[in-house]
């Protein structure tokens, strides 16, 4: 288990190591996140890196006020926010289809395929919400913070967090026909599932927990 | 809690459930993506230095053209007034132009010629500055100058004139003091030819250390030691002594010893002269027609009592004049001087 505090302690002192010890802890959920939030979209890789050189020129400033995570997914936020503002006016490259979404080995390929147009579609919808519903409906429902926690993420009150959650939902229950996957999704929502498809693997709990 | 009422809403936990388990691929090579990032960080860190040194010369700059403005400012009038020819202890001879003329007062003054020459006008002096340009050219009416001359391709680089004499140099350091009815010429380093201006008589040639009176009408008189910067004006001194005339058919050169008279070595040199004349004309074969000229500088070191101790040639003559000349030239015998003293003379010899 990686002590992050101690870790950025270290940092702060100007210990080079410690902060390639960072690095290597926080990558993958930076990334994850980028991803998250940017829909798919290729330029991942520039934005962890990015936001580690953020964190690094901003390392100093940080005085343990919150978890170094909850610090270092605002950090996160912001850059890919800063991002996507200054971004709009330029062409946005997006990776193939499927790339964007893994395969799952369990599912037959039609299903992984379903699967993936599914998803894409589900990040086509979260584009065409405001930033501030999309970063809170990412934060809660696909990373599993409360919203306690994405209260001190974003620097917005709780009540503000559950107000933008609910209208994110309702937009997007309201687009999710004008996407035909999701639409044959709500179509067949009640419908057994076929018997050849393995159970999905137990969900993941809504409390976000410190990455090891 | 995705609400899950109509199918859109149960649709949307569904997708959304599947997207929260899609793990998201890998960005890239990790090691790779950690050297990018570290290597991004070490160029940040550079910039980050030129903006702490352009903070800095933010500050330095202002600084420094403050400080030179100041300097500047500071120094301004003092080197107003060295490019005048009276005031100032210190001025650019090489600014003199025409004749301008220079008066010390208490203290003395320094005149710098870069490159050529320093001159010293001693207090109470007063010279008059004829030409700057390509020689200096100096005329005395008060007081004394010592001038330090750096050696350069100008046959007389530095000419000091007074009612006397004509004392031109090379390159050398040396004094010229005017008193009442005669000029005192002291030698330190290198050779100084005096001109007395009243008669037609080459130059007398001085080498260091050596010191000499020329009055107006010619006469050169012996010259005694004296403290440099005595230029209290003293009664005349004449000598009685006789220009030099010098035997030796061109460019000749004497040194006078301190305690010597110029007619005591004349004298003692025209019998050196003569005896180094006859060995030439015995050691030197007929030619018929041909002449056969030599030139050679002789050095005698006299004693106290008048006994010539030392002969050299430069350049050497041939073994048997040399000897023949060494042998007659210590026979010859100098007034007693109580000192020992070192004559030279340049000779040009034919047959």
């Amino acid at each position: 288990v990686v002590d992050s505090e101690a870790l950025v302690q270290r940092c702060q002192a100007g210990d080079e190591e410690a902060f390639r010890d960072l690095f290597r802890a926080h990558r993958a959920d930076v990334a994850r996140l980028v991803h998250r939030l940017l829909g798919g979209r290729s330029d991942v890789e520039d934005l962890v890196q990015e936001v580690f050189l953020q964190v690094h020129r901003s390392l100093k400033d940080f005085h343990f006020g919150s978890r170094f995570s909850t610090w270092l997914y605002r950090v996160t936020v912001n850059v890919v926010l800063m991002q996507r503002r200054s971004a709009r006016s330029r062409p946005v490259f997006v990776d193939p289809p499927d790339s964007a979404v893994p395969r799952d080995e369990a599912l037959l390929p039609d299903e992984q395929a379903a699967r993936s147009r599914r998803v894409q579609a589900l990040f086509r919808l979260l584009e065409r919400l405001s930033d501030k519903k999309r970063v809170v409906y990412v934060l809660h429902e696909l990373e599993g913070f409360s919203p306690q926690e994405i209260a001190k993420i974003v620097r917005a009150p709780v009540l503000t967090v559950r107000t933008r959650l609910f209208y994110a939902r309702r937009e997007l229950v309201a687009l999710l026909r004008e996407e035909p996957s999701l639409a044959l999704l709500a179509d067949r929502i009640d419908e057994p599932p076929p018997l050849r498809v393995p159970e999905s693997p137990p969900g993941v709990s809504s409390s976000h927990k410190e990455p090891a | 809690v995705i609400p899950t009422g109509s199918r859109e809403e149960r649709a949307l936990a569904s997708v959304t459930a599947e997207a929260r388990r899609t793990n998201v691929p890998h960005p890239g090579n990790a090691a790779a993506s950690e050297e990018r990032l570290m290597s991004a960080l070490r160029r940040e860190r550079a910039p980050s230095l030129s903006r702490r040194t352009k903070r800095a010369l933010w500050v330095l700059v202002p600084a420094a053209v403050f400080s030179v403005a100041l300097l500047w400012l500071r120094q301004a009038p003092e080197s107003a007034d060295t490019r005048g020819p009276l005031s100032p202890d210190r001025i650019d001879g090489d600014a003199l132009t025409g004749a301008h003329e220079l008066s010390a007062g208490d203290q003395p003054l320094q005149i710098h010629h870069p490159g050529r020459a320093e001159w010293t006008l001693e207090p109470g002096s007063r010279a008059r500055v004829l030409e700057s340009a390509q020689r200096v050219r100096v005329s005395l009416l008060r007081g004394a100058l010592r001038a330090s001359v750096i050696p350069g391709q100008l046959a007389e680089s530095f000419v000091v004139e007074t009612r006397e004499t004509r004392v031109a140099v090379h390159g050398t350091v040396f004094r010229v003091s005017l008193r009442a009815k005669e000029t005192l010429v002291q030698v330190e380093q290198g050779v100084v030819s005096v001109d007395a201006r009243a008669d037609d008589a080459p130059p007398t040639f001085l080498t260091a250390p050596a010191s000499a009176r020329f009055t107006p009408d010619g006469v050169v008189g012996r010259a005694a030691a004296e403290p440099q910067g005595d230029v209290r004006p003293s009664a005349p001194r004449k000598s009685g002594l006789e220009a030099p005339r010098l035997q030796t058919s061109s460019a000749p050169s004497a040194t006078v010893a301190r305690e010597l008279t110029i007619g005591e070595v004349e004298a003692g040199i025209a019998d050196v002269v003569e005896a180094i004349t006859r060995c030439f004309e015995k050691h030197t074969p007929g030619a018929g027609d041909v002449t056969i000229r030599a030139r050679t500088a002789i050095t005698l070191q006299v004693t106290a009592e008048g006994s010539v101790r030392e002969v050299r040639f430069s350049p050497p003559l041939s073994p048997e004049t040399q000897a023949c000349a060494e042998q007659d030239a210590k026979a010859t015998r100098f007034a007693a001087a109580g000192e020992p003293s070192t004559i030279t003379r340049v000779l040009e010899l034919s047959r």
